[in-house]
């Protein structure tokens, strides 16, 4: 699935080096440049994987809820929480007029480079775009132990039982500012998004906590298997 | 290692196995299961420590770990309880608390001295004369203290645990595990903790009925039940230290601190038993009956070879049935009652031939050998008061005391409960207890429903006192009355003057005691003395556990990695790592980069800058009532200096303002000043309600600054397509285009007093940015070479050349201050602050720039005094050697009548040398601006 486009090499997440240091075999998916797989990754239970390099947007003003449902969106009824879109996108609510548009984790879900395309065309009023791809990292961690990983650094209640599918939670993991979206897909899955520059702090916190569990930081093609 | 009990004897120890440590420099061998004290008292020993103040010897009283009594040291770790930490092979226990040795103390000596070391001696002592203190302090430091502390201890950090249940139940004995499978029962999520490493409580080791093995029985049925029930989540040896508000609880769990939400909290923690106060209550081996029980039941230890029970209601003759059928000589049952209101256990004792001394108390007790108890002498009572004849004289080696209970009432009254005494039961009772906190059992039970109504006055005042109310700080009756005739009568103050209660018992055994003393001295009821007021945490916690593992957020920009692999030294700004210089050594490295920039061309990552987006219709204005410039005017395409104060006219950041489109700006803020500039938009935007959104893309953006007469070449190679020459993309110009095939936004600024371009890309393509530049034989410079740069050009760094109280006139930046607008956050303060200087009213300040001579090596520092006359007049806010004008330079605050070029000032630097400077006008460098604008 090589992409044409001359920037895809050099758009690199912040994690880019520790993927080339653990062996990180990269492919192409869309617009996106990911590690596919580590040379040593093995199946495991519970997983950490950087989808940093991932489509995404933002949207916030009084008018995007509005300008959202015209170019057909589901959008969630209330703030903090998602639905899920016919191409396998995210749409997270963050507050009334904010909203988090996340691709699916084959990176094949045009929703999120539409609506970028269509919001430069459109220059809808009171409705602003925000560069939710490259200021915040993005991290999946999946695998039915998530929650009781989260229990330690995070102190919000994310057992599923309390925490359900579609939930969004605007919080702090491990001092950090962090967006948690529950989004299952035959396990728990948690995607965290929390400010890029931190990206590096909170793959290494999170990835201590996923090997204490006996988890490991997979590729794309591991997290897309296991769903 | 001595015989232990046989089974069903001690619960918790695995007989086969044996393990070996060593106690006071002695090997002792105990069980798998047992504590150090039990296995020391498996010994024969009780003797585990030193009273904190007269070094009294000192032996376990609750063994539960309730009290102060076992502190003992264990490897690296300070004041660990000994009647709780588990013994491991090649344990290194040390007692406290010691001069000398355990056995052998000379510390004891203080005892002696006791007469003339009342409650508030120290405070009275060691002030006068003036300046004495600087000579106690030492040694008083040295005698106090408990356990030592290792500076270079460090704990191995455990993650903090965050649990949420509907249902959260603190005890897990009978009525705990009662109430815990009830909220079960109704379908609710159920923590159920108990400090103990079993549930069952004292269900597991006390008496309830004759035979002995009712409580058992319940034990071993009801913990069947819960852990069969799926809802119900067990945590033993787990202490809840402290109730908060909402019902969050912190429970401590092998040295893991849990932060517990609950849904409604079931306190279960029963009660706890009190001492009997006499002289020498404080002996090893003199213990509560209920400890005495627990070494039974679940460490199969016989507490001695003759027993003397001291009871003020029917647990002690639990006890002493226990005993007996342990083979203890029960020597007799001391009961301070003049009669028993009767029951199967007092029955049992009067037919199993045990001598019952009803309406007796112990008078005083006696140390044998190895300081241990070896008899009593028990005199009758008449009514509350001992006889003042000699009494009996009873030989034992152990003492039981049963003092009546008092209800574990910490954790209730943290959430707002009431402890109050019920004057015809004489006792506290818990009322009032706040929405979603229930207490059962014990602690909630009607008075007597255990073990009878118990003797009102279990205090015995001797002469020659050592009859100990709080053993953590060996305080007897006379310290306790002592301090409310030094006028300290509420029970507060008692507790603040004599420090009773403050120790690691946490008052668990002199609360009562000293509300009764209180009450007696003030002439009040003890209802109306009331208990002192209870606050987390109810037992000790560690800060290691407090801290969990560490966490310190770092911020990295997309070219780290580069600046690595190029040999940066880093600095730190807020989280930000940046690099501060290239290459080994500082200064000849830093003089390089700057030589670069002024000659030739270089790039610094300057990602960390702070960028807001604001847009919508009214964004024009809004920046014009946030800055101090004027905008409403600014071109499209154009930068703006954007200085920002506060209501008190304070400069407080500092950036650019870049016109992209005729609604959209994108403003730089200072790297640590940004979120301060976001809130204070977004506050203020609250108000004004205009129609405009301001979102902070710091972290969206990568940015560089390519700076030096070669930047435009250099620039040019990686967008050929932009015209970018001095007329088509002018000083203070913004473009947006792609650099390098990346997409960018330009903007042509001078910080650094060189033509130069930052150069704002997605962060993703941050690194790819930088290859490119760099591929272009360019070099990077870091943060101090800036720093100099900026300085000869005489730019201020927000928060280094400005503080609190700089106003824009004061640094010399009135020219950016509007004068022609309505409104702009401070306006009207700097207005006023105008014209208090034109009345002179207030001399203010002035920051200048000043020149070194050219022969003067050294450098005044940041914060070194301008001083005149010996008195301070400013101070220095940045200095550098500067290669351009091949001498030092700087800037200060100085008084206004000194700010004039050409004027001497006078520095002092560290150590008190002093070296006079000249000020000039700035900038330093290139005053024409010709090497920026071009």
């Amino acid at each position: 699935m090589a992409d044409s486009s001359p920037l895809l090499d050099l758009r690199r997440s912040l994690l880019h080096h520790w993927h080339q240091q653990h062996g990180g075999v990269f492919d192409y998916a869309g617009t996106t440049r990911r590690v596919q797989r580590y040379a040593d990754e093995q199946a495991c239970e519970l997983s950490l994987t950087d989808l940093s390099t991932h489509p995404r947007v933002g949207f916030k003003g009084p008018g995007t809820a509005q300008w959202l449902s015209h170019q057909s969106v589901d959008l969630p009824r209330s703030p903090n929480c998602s639905t899920q879109q016919p191409d396998g996108s995210l749409v997270a609510r963050l507050s009334d007029h904010e909203h988090l548009v996340l691709g699916n984790i084959a990176a094949d879900a045009p929703m999120p480079d539409d609506l970028q395309q269509r919001w430069e065309q459109d220059n809808p009023g009171q409705c602003y775009a925000l560069p939710r791809a490259d200021s915040h990292s993005w991290l999946v961690l999946q695998g039915a132990a998530a929650a009781h990983m989260m229990s330690s650094l995070c102190a919000v209640d994310l057992r599923p039982a309390s925490f359900h599918n579609g939930s969004v939670a605007q919080t702090s993991v491990a001092r950090a500012n962090t967006i948690i979206i529950r989004d299952d897909a035959d396990q728990l899955r948690f995607h965290l998004l929390s400010d890029v520059s931190m990206a590096l702090y909170m793959w290494e916190v999170l990835l201590e906590s996923v090997k204490a569990l006996g988890g490991q930081a997979t590729g794309v093609e591991q997290l897309i298997n296991a769903s | 290692m001595a015989e232990r009990l046989p089974t069903p004897w001690g619960g918790r120890i695995n007989r086969d196995r044996a393990i070996d440590f060593r106690f006071a420099g002695k090997n002792y061998q105990g069980l798998d299961g047992d504590t150090i004290a039990s296995a020391i008292a498996a010994d024969g020993d009780y003797l585990l420590s030193r009273s904190f103040k007269y070094h009294r010897p000192r032996g376990p009283l609750s063994f539960a770990g309730h009290d102060g009594n076992t502190l003992v040291h264990i490897d690296d770790k300070p004041n660990s309880l000994a009647d709780v930490e588990l013994i491991t092979a090649d344990l290194q226990v040390r007692p406290i608390n010691v001069l000398g040795t355990l056995r052998t103390d000379l510390g004891a000596a203080l005892g002696l001295f006791s007469r003339f070391l009342p409650v508030g001696f120290y405070y009275k002592a060691f002030f006068k004369p003036r300046g004495i203190w600087e000579l106690w302090a030492p040694l008083i430091r040295r005698m106090a203290g408990l356990s030592p502390l290792d500076p270079d201890y460090s704990e191995a950090p455990k993650d903090k645990f965050y649990g949420f249940y509907e249902v959260v139940v603190i005890g897990a004995g009978r009525s705990g595990m009662e109430a815990a499978l009830a909220a079960a029962q109704r379908g609710e999520r159920v923590l159920l903790l108990d400090e103990n490493p079993e549930t069952g409580g004292s269900l597991n080791c006390s008496r309830r009925d004759v035979a002995g093995l009712a409580a058992r029985q319940r034990a071993l049925e009801l913990s069947r039940q819960v852990a069969s029930e799926r809802c119900i989540t067990v945590l033993t040896g787990a202490r809840c230290t402290g109730w908060f508000a909402d019902h969050w609880l912190s429970v401590l769990h092998r040295q893991q601190l849990h932060k517990i939400r609950a849904g409604r909290t079931v306190l279960a923690v029963g009660t706890l038993q009190q001492p009997i106060i006499f002289r020498n209550n404080d002996l090893p081996g003199i213990m509560l009956s209920s400890a005495a029980q627990r070494l039974m039941h679940h460490y199969g230890v016989s507490p001695g070879k003759r027993a003397v029970v001291l009871t003020a209601d029917n647990q002690g003759y639990a006890c002493a049935l226990d005993l007996l059928d342990a083979n203890v000589h029960v020597v007799a049952v001391v009961d301070l009652r003049s009669k028993t209101a009767g029951g199967d256990l007092v029955s049992a004792v009067h037919e199993r031939g045990i001598r019952v001394m009803q309406g007796h108390a112990v008078w005083e007790a006696h140390a044998g050998r190895n300081h241990k108890i070896a008899r009593v002498e028990v005199r009758p009572l008449d009514g509350e008061c001992v006889s003042p004849q000699k009494g009996e004289l009873l030989q034992c080696d152990v003492l039981c005391m049963a003092g009546g209970q008092m209800p574990a009432w910490q954790l209730a009254c943290m959430a707002g409960a009431k402890l109050e005494y019920r004057e015809q039961h004489d006792r506290f009772e818990l009322s009032q207890m706040p929405p979603g906190m229930e207490a059962v059992g014990s602690l909630a039970s009607s008075p007597g429903e255990d073990w009878g109504t118990a003797h009102p006055w279990p205090i015995f005042p001797h002469p020659r006192g050592k009859e100990f109310v709080d053993f953590d700080e060996d305080l007897q009756i006379e310290d306790i009355l002592n301090a409310t005739r030094e006028g300290y009568e509420h029970i507060q103050l008692v507790k603040r003057f004599s420090t009773v209660g403050m120790g690691p018992s946490q008052g668990r055994h002199s609360a009562l005691t000293t509300a009764r003393l209180v009450a007696l001295a003030t002439n009040r009821t003890i209802a109306e003395t009331g208990i002192t007021t209870a606050r987390p945490p109810a037992s000790a916690e560690t800060l290691g556990q407090l801290a969990g593992r560490r966490f310190y957020p770092a911020r990295y920009s997309s070219m780290h990695q580069r600046h690595i692999d190029a040999g940066a030294t880093l600095l730190q700004a807020g989280a930000w790592y940046r690099p501060a210089y290239y290459g080994q050594q500082r200064d000849p490295a830093i003089a390089a980069e700057v030589t670069m920039v002024r000659n030739s061309v270089g790039v610094i990552d300057v990602s960390t800058l702070g960028g807001l987006e604001v847009r919508g219709a009214d964004a024009a204005e809004f920046l014009n009532r946030i800055y101090t410039f004027g905008f409403l005017k600014q071109e499209v395409g154009r930068c703006r200096y954007a200085l920002m104060t506060n209501e008190a006219g304070v400069v407080i950041d500092d950036g650019v303002a870049c016109r992209f489109a005729p609604d959209h700006y994108y403003v730089t803020a200072t790297t640590t000043g940004v979120d301060r500039v976001f809130q204070a938009m977004l506050k203020w935007n609250a108000q004004w309600q205009l129609d405009v959104d301001i979102a902070n893309v710091t972290s969206a953006w990568s940015a560089v600054n390519l700076a030096g007469p070669r930047s435009r070449d250099v620039l040019a190679q990686l967008c050929p397509n932009l015209a970018l020459d001095g007329n088509a993309f002018p000083y203070m110009g913004a473009r947006i285009a792609s650099v390098a095939e990346i997409p960018a936004r330009i903007l042509r600024v001078g910080f650094v007093g060189e033509l130069g371009y930052e150069i704002h890309v997605p962060q993703h393509y941050g690194e790819a940015l930088w290859d490119a530049i760099c591929a272009l034989n360019v070099a990077p410079f870091g943060v101090e070479a800036q720093r100099v740069l900026r300085l000869e050009k005489g730019h201020v760094i927000i928060g280094q050349d400005t503080d609190a109280m700089s106003t824009p006139g004061e640094i010399g930046m009135q020219w950016a201050v509007s004068s022609n607008k309505p409104f702009f956050v401070g306006g009207r303060t700097l207005q006023e602050l105008e014209l208090q200087e034109l009345d002179r009213r207030s001399p203010g300040r002035r920051l200048i720039g000043f020149l070194l001579p050219a022969n003067e090596s050294r450098l005044p520092a940041e914060n070194h005094l301008v001083i005149s006359d010996g008195n301070m007049v400013g101070r220095v806010t940045s200095s550098a050697y500067s290669t351009a004008l091949k001498r030092g330079i700087g800037m200060a605050y100085v008084r206004p009548e000194d700010a004039a070029p050409g004027t001497p000032i006078t520095i002092k630097l560290t150590g008190g040398e002093q070296l006079t400077a000249e000020v000039t006008s700035t900038p330093f460098y290139d005053p024409e601006n010709t090497r920026q604008a071009v």
